[in-house]
């Protein structure tokens, strides 16, 4: 959370908007899926990543790109029965 | 003393769903526990193969510690997702194909939930999916009514097993329909897992007792007391519950009949 906010506070023109899991949240520009999740300090191997309503797969992570006005999912399992 | 040293192996065969073999005929779900340790201990205790997970979004404001997977040995346990909370087949085949990404695992435990007051089925989006999923190469086990006809069709679409409810999810009520349970498990060849419903250990032992291949409990753990100690209860219940199927109960009879020898009283 922290870094994000600081980004977005310094009106960085290298700031895109995207939505995240329903909110939205700038980032900076340029970013693959595997830069994302180390900017929201989540574990490659416990998230699933959606992006644009299509699963990333865990070997693409490092070549697709985040654009501006995506829509990313990061999902993980939880107790259910 | 030898009588009763014959283990469980011998006396029964194993659960097949799928090509895959299980000594235990319990399935556990993970939600609802206090927390992980207690969780972990339960499932541990329970001598469960498989349990279910759910897919729900990250929360990204405090992600370290909240993953299940985290504590659930994959090695030690088939991970089971589930689709709850799904009400669409669209959406569960969606949830469905997360959870394969996240679980490593194509194995799935769908549900399509028709109604927000009593999570019954919706038979319809259930089947439709079922046919979906099954094409994309998943191992479907799919919680639906104690229906023969819905079941029948959820075998004809492919699916590993089905899961017939004992009573509403969450509701503790037990096996309200045992007629229909066995109607179910004499006609389709897939197994029959009973999903939901369950109260407490009695619940599982009559579940079982209708000839059914396994069970899935969650919540009659989880929300128990002492959870450890409710998983062993449905363990051995679920255990005793297998063998009285296999051992054959004798007649009910509305009459009395003597255990002892009439001849040979006294004058």
């Amino acid at each position: 959370m922290t870094p994000v906010v600081k980004i977005m506070n310094e009106s960085d023109q290298g700031t895109i908007t995207i939505t995240v899991n329903g909110e939205e949240r700038g980032v900076p520009a340029g970013l693959t899926v595997r830069d994302l999740l180390a900017h929201f300090e989540l574990h490659e191997r416990l998230v699933v990543v959606e992006r644009n309503r299509q699963i990333v797969r865990r070997h693409q992570y490092g070549e697709v790109p985040v654009t501006a006005g995506d829509t990313i999912e990061f999902v993980h399992f939880v107790g259910g029965g | 003393m030898p009588v009763v040293t014959k283990k469980l192996e011998q006396l029964d065969e194993p659960l097949e769903i799928a090509g895959h073999e299980f000594r235990s005929r319990l399935i556990v779900g993970t939600g609802k526990y206090k927390d992980n340790e207690t969780m972990v201990k339960a499932i541990t205790a329970s001598g469960t193969e498989i349990v279910t997970v759910a897919v729900r979004r990250v929360d990204l404001d405090r992600t370290k510690e909240e993953g299940i997977l985290y504590h659930l040995d994959q090695k030690r346990w088939l991970l089971l997702p589930n689709t709850a909370g799904c009400y669409s087949a669209e959406e569960a085949i969606r949830y469905a194909r997360l959870g394969r990404e996240a679980g490593f695992t194509d194995w799935v435990k769908l549900e399509v939930i028709g109604d927000q007051d009593t999570l019954l089925p919706d038979v319809e989006g259930l089947v439709e999916a079922a046919r979906t999923l099954v094409s994309e190469g998943f191992k479907v086990l799919a919680y639906t009514n104690e229906d023969l006809i819905t079941a029948l069709k959820l075998e004809d679409a492919g699916v590993a097993a089905v899961m017939p409810l004992a009573s509403p999810i969450g509701s503790g009520l037990g096996l309200l329909n045992p007629f229909t349970i066995r109607l179910i498990k004499g006609r389709v060849s897939v197994p029959v897992i009973v999903d939901a419903g369950v109260g407490t250990a009695s619940d599982a032992c009559v579940t079982l007792e209708q000839g059914v291949d396994g069970i899935l409990i969650n919540t009659a753990i989880a929300e128990a007391r002492d959870p450890v100690r409710m998983a062993v209860a449905m363990k051995q219940a679920t255990e005793a519950g297998r063998l009285a199927y296999l051992a054959g109960r004798m007649p009910r009879r509305e009459q009395a009949v003597p255990s002892s020898p009439t001849a040979g009283m006294l004058d």
